[in-house]
């Protein structure tokens, strides 16, 4: 009995793999497989509402291709095994395009469901190159830049703006995107003749960094160290953050896109000298485009984003909206086509860019941001002359 | 020599840290033979409890903003609280459960907390502005030491003495060390065991609470899970110091601060992020030399 039960189930979800896609003809639809609930919530919550904007406004407009757009969305619940059954569940019900997690790991599981079921995917925030062509495959995008870019940012800007020339790396072991900032600020600083005296490590959530407080002193001390790159993000930035400036540490700090927002300066009261790149300011942007997404997104949600990681999805679904009207059809291949194709293709957030290889910004002109009396400011817009190598883009041993 | 000193002067740093968890630890597993990974939470607990309850990206303080002495009792009595309903709610039902029965139900308060911590707060890190007048550095000669370090040290030390004073000299500390011994027998002789093993739990609270003050003054940062790492390098200090041995989990606390320091100190560049292997791995060799541990209690001897 048993047994045959077992074979009837079998049977049935045989039947539901095989059975063929009910899509819906008479709309466009958007899937947003993202996480609702658990940790990833707090990092998908935002873009995720953002994206719903873009739906409200683009439907104002008219919706796309003369229909109007429908949102299917499904809970993750910031679990890899969820992620895949509802990035499957989304696109049996017939999307053309799924927005997934803002993070390779727990975005891939649902893009790789669009991936064989041939709809285009894109992370709404992760900044791995393999968010894309290499870890998911040629229909898969992400909305973000590269972390390698955000480190040659403040390379570059650092070594011709600020001056310095002899950088120190401390890197948070915690995560893949630490790795990837440094690689990047590593290969630019080398480019540009400077010189990456000393680098450490460290884990987030050490309950102290004084070791190598000590190593960083040392290093001041004998090779002139003149800034400091801190590879980390929260809860383990703040917390090393707040520990360098409590050791007397007063060097230039620089850091990546996920300290962008004040909310963790408590942390370190009275910081100044520290500096991000950032794609987008929530509270007074330079460009009056992007205050007016900040503004309808405080109108509709209450309060305006925390960080700039709300905004890249709303640049790519213009991307993607566009290079759909162009192509006259939703359907992946010609789209895709299309936004291969696109080169310094202008959006709210300034120029992107696509290649059949990169479905990630790798030299996208970014905000230096300043830190001082509790505030976060624009010091200036800089862009990485240089082209970021394979090899750093994948951090293969060659490059380091 | 004066970095050798400063890496000391680290390693006691991270390693009072290490032995005050170990303490709370230890003493549970002493009296009831509990591995309480939930001791961590705990720790977490009390730090959250500084802060208005909101799942508002920013935090502000709450009861962190009062005077450093009602800070002290408010957030003790809160994870004080605490320890006690995991005991009332999970492990006093579970009184005559096997060891290991007692470690799975302590990994599933832990979950329980964090989960409940996730939604009540939020997942996004909390930053905090708690006591940074204590995170100052004082330099001799050529020496770094940070005061909050001094403090935490201090600390540990006054507590454990205490704690220590409070086993031998005081009636409710010899029923609790009688009831280490043999609970059963200590219930015939009319030590009351539910009230010794409370009593163990609100003790344990105290040291976690400590933990929580001295950690968030360190780090200002708040995270769901920040307790998770420290339990765990706590408890492998409990095993290198001999389970059931208060003295040898301080012991092992700052053994273990001292030999991660060393390794981050000196290991090469390619292997710092192997760090905690190579502390794992000198955990497994101290334990082939002394399989119970440095300072072994007797009566964990004895059962085995």
């Amino acid at each position: 009995m048993k047994k045959a039960s077992m074979f009837t189930l079998a049977c049935g979800a045989l039947a539901l793999g095989t059975a063929p896609q009910a899509r819906a003809e008479d709309g466009i639809t958007i899937g947003m497989a993202v996480a609702m609930s658990g940790w990833m919530e707090a990092y998908d919550g935002e873009a995720y509402k953002m994206a719903q904007l873009w739906v409200d406004r683009q439907n104002a407009k008219g919706g796309l291709l003369g229909k109007p757009i429908k949102v299917i969305s499904g809970d993750t619940k910031t679990d890899r095994v969820e992620g895949a059954k509802v990035g499957q569940d989304i696109v049996k019900q017939g999307a053309n395009l799924l927005l997934v997690s803002a993070d390779y790991d727990y975005g891939a599981p649902a893009a790789l469901q669009a991936q064989k079921a041939g709809i285009v995917s894109v992370f709404m925030g992760a900044s791995d190159p393999k968010a894309g062509v290499v870890g998911v495959g040629p229909l898969s995008f992400t909305a973000n830049n590269a972390g390698q870019l955000e480190g040659a940012v403040m390379a570059d800007w650092g070594m011709k703006k600020k001056g310095v020339k002899k950088g120190y790396m401390l890197i948070d072991e915690t995560i893949e995107y630490n790795k990837s900032v440094c690689a990047g600020y590593n290969w630019q600083i080398k480019a540009n003749k400077g010189t990456l005296v000393g680098q450490d490590t460290f884990k987030g959530l050490d309950p102290t960094v004084s070791s190598q407080i000590t190593r960083l002193n040392d290093a001041i001390a004998k090779d002139g160290v003149d800034h400091v790159m801190l590879c980390s993000t929260n809860p383990g930035a703040a917390s090393s953050l707040r520990q360098l400036r409590a050791a007397g540490i007063t060097l230039p700090i620089f850091s990546a896109t996920a300290m962008d927002g004040t909310y963790w300066l408590n942390s370190v009261p009275g910081l100044k000298d520290f500096y991000l790149p950032s794609q987008a300011l929530a509270k007074d942007d330079p460009r009056p485009a992007v205050n007016e997404i900040s503004a309808a997104f405080e109108k509709k949600f209450g309060k305006p984003p925390t960080t700039q990681y709300a905004y890249p999805i709303y640049a790519f679904l213009d991307m993607w909206a566009k290079a759909t009207t162009d192509a006259k059809t939703a359907d992946a291949k010609p789209v895709v086509d299309i936004l291969n194709k696109m080169k310094d293709e202008p959006t709210v957030l300034g120029p992107r860019s696509f290649t059949p290889k990169l479905h990630v910004q790798t030299a996208e002109p970014m905000f230096v941001m300043s830190y001082a009396d509790g505030k976060e400011t624009p010091v200036e817009e800089w862009k990485i002359t240089d082209t970021i190598p394979d090899a750093v883009l994948y951090r293969l041993k060659s490059s380091e | 020599m004066i970095g050798f000193l400063q890496h000391l002067i680290d390693a006691l740093a991270l390693g009072s840290i290490y032995a005050l968890t170990a303490l709370g630890i230890g003493l549970l597993f002493g009296i009831l033979r509990l591995i309480n990974f939930a001791h961590g939470d705990l720790i977490t607990v009390g730090a959250y409890a500084l802060i208005v309850p909101a799942a508002d990206v920013t935090a502000r303080l709450m009861i962190g903003s009062w005077t450093p002495a009602a800070v002290v009792v408010a957030i003790s009595m809160i994870v004080v609280v605490a320890a006690l309903l995991t005991d009332a709610a999970v492990f006093r039902p579970l009184r005559t459960a096997s060891p290991p029965t007692l470690m799975i139900a302590s990994f599933a308060v832990s979950y329980i907390i964090q989960n409940g911590i996730l939604m009540f707060y939020g997942a996004r890190p909390k930053a905090v502005d708690f006591w940074s007048g204590a995170n100052v550095q004082i330099t001799i000669g050529a020496l770094r030491v940070p005061l909050l370090q001094l403090i935490t040290l201090a600390v540990t030390l006054v507590l454990m003495a205490a704690l220590t004073v409070f086993l031998r000299r005081t009636p409710q500390g010899v029923q609790m060390r009688a009831a280490a011994e043999d609970f059963r027998m200590a219930q015939y002789l009319g030590v009351r065991g539910n009230v010794v093993i409370g009593l163990a739990f609100a003790i344990s609270g105290v040291l976690a609470a400590a933990v929580s003050m001295l950690y968030i003054t360190q780090s200002g940062s708040l995270t769901f899970q920040m307790g998770v790492p420290l339990a765990l390098f706590a408890f492998v200090a409990v095993v290198i110091g001999g389970m059931g041995s208060l003295a040898g989990a301080v012991a092992g606390g700052f053994l273990l601060g001292f030999i991660v320091t060393m390794l981050q100190a000196y290991l090469p560049p390619d292997l710092r992020a192997f760090r905690d292997a190579f502390a794992f791995a000198f955990v497994i060799l101290v334990l082939l030399v002394r399989p119970s541990g440095l300072l072994p209690s007797r009566t964990t001897v004895e059962r085995v």
